[in-house]
Parts: C-alpha cells; sequence; structure tokens
C-alpha cells in the first residue's frame, strides 16, 4: 500500500464497507433488546450480539486482506456495473407499479425494457420497435398462461379493467 | 422390511400420469436449464419453488428430484460440445470432454457422459433408498447439544470449502445467519432486527431469498456481460449422427462396471458432506479415477473414462446430498438447499422424525431420482441432435423471460410486493457477493440453517442452566466438535494454501 486506492481494491472494499453499515445498525438493534444473557440463559440478543462481533472480526481480516494483496495486471476483469444497475432500477420501477397497473401491462412494459436493455433487435428502426413490442406482448401472455392456467394463481389485474 | 414396502410405493406413485408427466417435465427442464450457460438445475428449481403450493408435497419432491438429477447430467452437454460448462459440477467433463469433440468423437463422449451419469444416478437412488432408514435411526441417537454441534459442524465444513479466502467464507456464512434472525425471536415472542419496519416482523421468507440468490443474481451477472448477449457459440468437431447416440456394450466395457461403481459411490459419499457438492465430487472422483487408471496417458488428452468419472459421480452426489438434508435438515449443496427450501415451505419438517413416521412422504422423490437416471440415455437417443442447438437460444429473450417468472415467483410466494421488493435486494446483494468472489451458498446455507443453530444452542444451555459444558460432556456432541478439529487439520493444515481446485472457482457461481 502506498497511501494510493487502486481501483480494483475500491471495488473489493465495497462489500466489506456495506457489511459494516449492516452490522452496525445491526448491532445497534441488537443491543436496544437488552441484555445478551439474562436469568443465566443466552436471550434473544445474544446471537445478534455475538454474530455482530464474528462480523466484524471477519471484515477487518477482509480490509487487511485487500490493502496486503499486491493488485496484478492479469486479475479477473470484473463485470462492467452499469447494465446491472439499470436492470435492477427497471425492475424497482416494474415492483413499483406491479400492483397498480396489474400484471399484463407492467409486465409487458418490463419485458419491453428488457429485451432493449438486453439488445434484442437493437436498431431503432420501425422494424426493430415493432419485433420487441410483439414479443414483449408474446411473452407477458404465455407467463400469464403458465401461471393462471397451468397453476391457477390470481395475478393483479388492471384496476380500470376491472 | 416396512421401508421396502414404502419405496415400492414410492415406485407405485411415479406410476401415475400425472406424477410422471411432473417427473419427466421436470428432468427435461433440469437438463434444459443445466445445458444453457448461465441456467442451472438449481435455478430451475428455485423458479419453480411458487408452483409447488398448488401441488401435493409428494409430485413437488418427484419434480424437484427429477430436476436435480437432470440438471446434474445437463451440464456436461455444452461441457462436451463447446468447451462451456453447463453447470459447475461440469468442470472437469469439460476438460476432457471437448478434446475429444474437437477430435471428431463428441458422440462417444456424450454417449459415456450419458451412461456414467444413469450408472452414477441409479447407484446415488439405491444407496440413498437402502441407507436412508439406518441412517434415520442413527439421526435418532443425537440429542439437543449434538445437532446444535452438527449444524455448527455443517456450517465449519461449507466456510473449510472456500478455503483460498476463509474470511470471506466466515462473512458470507454470518451473513446468512444474520438475515435468518430477522423477525420474531426463535424462543421467546419478541421482534428483533426489524430495523423499525413493520413488514420485517414476519421475517425474511425463504421464497424470495431462494429466487433472489439464483435468478435475480443470474440476470444481473447475465446483464453485466451484454456483449455476450448475442454470442451464438459454435460447436467443435463434425456434425453427429442420430444413430450414433445409441449407447453401445462397448462403452460399458470400455469403463467397466466396477470403475462405474467406485465413481457412484464416491459421488454418493462426497454428497453426504455439507457443501462439498457435485463439483466436489467430480473434482474427487476425476482425480482418483487418473490416480488408479491403466491408462494414464489419455488423461488431459480427451480421456472418456475421465468424463464418466465425473459424470457418475456427480449424479451419484444427488443421493448422497439428500441424506444430510433428510436426516437432519441440514442441506448437502444448493440443490438440495432448495428442495429443503420446498418441504419447509408445504410445511413438513425434515429430521429423523420425517424419516421414520413419514417415509413413505419422501420415497416417490427417491424413486424419481432412480427413474430420472434412467432417462439420461433414452433422452439422449432422442433428442441428442437437439443438444448442438440448446447453446443458440436467445439470451435476451430467455433472461426477460426469467426474469419475469422469478418476480411474478415471488410476488406469489405471499400475494404482495414486498417480497419482490425482498427478492430483489437479496439478488443484488448475491450478485455483489459473486463479483466479489463471496461464497453465495455460505450465505443460503446459514440464512437455512440459522434459526436451527439458534434453537438448538439456546434449549441446550436452557436444560443445563446455562452451562456450556454441555457441548463437551454429551458424547454426540463431542463428536461433532471433535470433526471439525479434525476437518479444520485437513482441509486448512493439511492442504497447501495456494492450491486451488476447480470447484474453488465454481464456488462463487451459485
Amino acid at each position: 500500500m502506498r497511501g494510493i486506492i487502486k481501483g480494483t481494491q475500491l471495488r473489493q472494499l465495497c462489500f466489506p464497507l456495506l457489511v459494516f453499515i449492516f452490522v452496525t445498525a445491526y448491532l445497534v438493534d441488537a443491543v436496544s433488546l437488552g441484555r445478551p444473557i439474562k436469568h443465566g440463559a443466552p436471550s434473544a440478543s445474544f446471537m445478534p450480539i455475538l454474530l455482530s462481533i464474528i462480523m466484524y472480526i471477519a471484515t477487518t481480516v477482509v480490509v487487511f486482506g485487500i490493502f496486503s494483496t499486491k493488485t496484478s495486471g492479469d486479475e479477473k476483469q470484473l463485470s462492467n456495473f452499469s447494465a446491472p444497475i439499470l436492470v435492477v432500477a427497471i425492475t424497482a420501477i416494474y415492483i413499483g407499479i406491479f400492483v397498480q397497473f396489474g400484471f399484463e401491462i407492467s409486465t409487458a412494459l418490463y419485458v419491453y425494457a428488457l429485451l432493449t436493455l438486453f439488445g434484442y433487435s437493437a436498431n431503432r428502426s420501425i422494424g426493430g420497435v415493432v419485433k420487441r413490442v410483439l414479443l414483449s406482448l408474446l411473452i407477458t401472455l404465455v407467463i400469464y398462461a403458465f401461471f393462471a392456467f397451468g397453476f391457477g394463481v390470481q395475478l393483479p389485474t388492471f384496476e380500470g379493467w376491472a | 422390511m416396512e421401508q421396502l414396502f414404502d419405496v415400492l410405493h414410492g415406485f407405485e406413485v411415479i406410476t401415475r400420469p400425472t406424477v410422471f408427466l411432473y417427473m419427466v417435465g421436470g428432468f427435461l427442464t433440469g437438463v434444459l436449464f443445466a445445458a444453457i450457460p448461465g441456467l442451472t438445475g438449481t435455478l430451475a428449481i428455485a423458479l419453480l419453488l411458487p408452483v409447488t403450493y398448488t401441488l401435493d408435497i409428494s409430485t413437488s419432491l418427484v419434480m424437484c428430484a427429477s430436476i436435480f438429477m437432470g440438471g446434474q447430467y445437463g451440464g456436461s452437454i455444452t461441457a462436451i460440445t463447446v468447451n462451456i460448462p453447463g453447470a459447475p459440477s461440469a468442470v472437469m467433463t469439460a476438460f476432457e470432454g471437448n478434446i475429444l469433440m474437437r477430435r471428431g468423437e463428441g458422440a462417444n463422449a456424450l454417449r459415456q457422459a450419458a451412461l456414467a451419469s444413469a450408472f452414477g444416478g441409479v447407484i446415488g437412488a439405491i444407496m440413498l433408498m437402502a441407507l436412508s432408514p439406518f441412517v434415520a435411526k442413527a439421526a435418532l441417537l443425537v440429542q439437543t447439544p449434538g445437532k446444535f454441534s452438527l449444524i455448527l459442524f455443517a456450517l465449519f465444513v461449507i466456510i473449510l470449502s472456500y478455503r483460498a479466502e476463509l474470511a470471506k467464507g466466515v462473512i458470507a456464512t454470518v451473513l446468512g445467519l444474520m438475515v435468518a434472525t430477522i423477525g420474531i425471536d426463535v424462543a421467546s415472542p419478541v421482534a428483533r432486527q426489524t430495523f423499525g419496519i413493520p413488514r420485517l416482523i414476519e421475517g425474511i421468507d425463504l421464497m424470495a431469498v431462494l429466487i433472489g440468490a439464483f435468478a435475480v443474481n443470474e440476470l444481473l451477472s447475465q446483464a453485466g456481460q451484454k456483449y455476450e448477449m448475442h454470442n451464438v457459440f459454435r460447436a467443435s468437431g463434425q456434425a453427429i449422427r442420430r444413430r450414433e447416440f445409441v449407447p453401445k456394450w462397448s462403452d460399458v466395457r470400455n469403463i467397466g462396471f466396477f470403475n462405474y461403481l467406485k465413481f457412484g459411490v464416491i459421488g454418493y459419499f462426497v454428497g453426504v458432506l455439507p457443501g462439498a457438492g457435485g463439483s466436489s465430487a467430480a473434482f474427487i472422483s476425476y482425480a482418483e479415477a487418473r490416480r488408479s487408471s491403466s491408462r494414464p496417458a489419455e488423461y488431459g488428452n480427451g480421456s472418456v473414462e475421465g468424463v464418466a468419472a465425473a459424470e457418475g459421480s456427480n449424479n451419484a452426489m444427488c443421493g448422497g446430498s439428500l441424506v444430510p438434508m433428510l436426516s437432519f435438515g441440514i442441506p448437502g449443496d444448493t440443490t438440495s438447499a432448495v428442495i429443503l427450501g420446498v418441504l419447509i415451505i408445504n410445511g413438513v419438517q425434515p429430521g429423523p422424525h420425517l424419516m421414520s413416521t413419514q417415509f413413505e412422504l419422501i420415497t416417490p422423490m427417491m424413486a424419481a431420482l432412480f427413474i430420472s437416471a434412467l432417462l439420461i440415455p433414452i433422452v439422449l437417443m432422442l433428442a441428442g441432435s437437439y443438444y448442438l442447438h440448446l447453446v443458440s437460444i436467445n439470451k435476451a429473450i430467455l433472461f426477460s423471460s426469467i426474469a419475469i417468472v422469478a418476480m411474478t415467483g415471488a410476488y406469489v410466494s405471499t400475494f404482495s410486493a414486498f417480497q419482490m421488493i425482498t427478492a430483489l435486494i437479496v439478488g443484488v446483494v448475491a450478485y455483489m457477493m459473486r463479483e466479489l468472489r463471496y461464497p453465495v451458498v455460505s450465505f443460503l446455507l446459514g440464512f437455512i440453517l440459522g434459526p436451527d443453530l439458534e434453537v438448538y444452542f439456546r434449549r441446550s444451555l436452557a436444560i443445563n442452566d446455562g452451562d456450556p459444558m454441555i457441548f463437551i460432556t454429551s458424547m454426540d456432541s463431542l463428536f461433532f466438535l471433535a470433526m471439525i478439529g479434525v476437518f479444520f487439520y485437513f482441509m486448512v493444515f493439511r492442504q497447501s494454501s495456494d492450491e486451488s481446485t476447480p470447484e474453488d472457482g465454481a464456488a462463487y457461481k451459485s
């Protein structure tokens, strides 16, 4: 370590940092439950406190490992995160509109967005758009049939159609 | 004798047309999912988890078992044809099989993979059926402190199996244990670790975790490799005629019954170890086959025996991995962890009680493993020529469909969008873990085993006035604690720290 944190190290540090934040919030919640041992026996807070301590130790070891390992040019190329972040955003929107818009509309929009993101028929011509729209409708229909008719599952429908 | 009748009853159940259809459908789904790079049999079961609500438990288990068997075999198809292991357990198959394919002996490799998988699967299923009643009786002898130490042992083995980065294994496992504590306390009516969110009082739903850890994780991973979306892998070597897929007697003689048996037995016993899985089974069996082979020069240059060793063993592992899951509620690998989820979600608690009083409930699943193994060479004969086209399925369509099935499945578990959010969050965490080489399987097993670990720990102390010496003075507990020491010695001290085995890398995949 020469005072400079490299890009790969930063990426490696992301997860321990998130874990550290989670464990701290988790530990605060656990401590609020009271003493870990009551009447000579472990209480509800015992296991969470114990796990938090183990986690702090393991996280520290990993962080030290990240800084003590020499990074080399032939390391595994980490994936591009922009597309996964877009998928997460699209999925979050899908979940947000799923109940209100119903399965049919929200799913068709979601599939269209995913097909576009995954580069299906990527050209911007009318033909490409029509192809994606038709495919989105087809996939939505097939999966609706799978759940609704195949297994009798009742899926939410657009309230305006009711 | 009673167990024998239960086993026969299991075979009778799968002859019923509906159950048989679910078995064949499950098997083909398993093969298809495992054959497509990026998908696994485990993902297939996780995606179909919500629909098991609408089936009776035996049918659900039959479907899961056949997906399991098909999934273990299916990984060999793309491993041989395009050198991309469809499942982590097919790494050694790719190593030997694709060389054969490029040499124009692809049909031979595919036939041998199917035959060995069938032999291994059958051996694993027979051993499961024959030994389960005895394991269940032995399991009854394990008392509460022993159950705690056994689960602790299982978690240790899972962590130690990723010995390359032990601290990451600890983080993944403990994270799973932590998430499992969210909700109502296991021993008192106290809500804990809810972070002030009322919805978390009910705890984190297993289905949402499974869908997140497998389906959402895979979706994000594939999105990260967008450039491969239109890649159509080309099978190397010449085209294979349909009749070349018909297994020959000479194929069996080439390997020998004793070797098939050996690969199967290795796979079964590796499967019994928690966290070991198909990758370890295949690698250990391959290493043993190479060590004892009369044709060692073939290894590394396209060995049919090497293909048989890996495939025979990873299919026998199916039977073995169900032993700790059914007898103690401790899954042997990720797929059996998901099958454990099927049992729990449907209100069946695995353990010695299940094995001794409800054995007939699970014998159809055992029978399905047996019959599914026999289906492997039959399906090769009928559909072998289509195998080469599996890799050219458009991934954009495939993963868009998977995303919908996963999200809808999460919704169906409680008919609430909250579970969809949970699945998404778990998926994002699992994806980060996978990218940064934290074993997702450890997280999953920590989550599944966490509640039992805490219950047995606190119950043991409660019955002994809080004295932890109960874990030493109780013989069964002491045995498992000693086993932790033995495993620690052999897996950490005796192995050189820089030694890398194929299962190490594969472990991060799922």
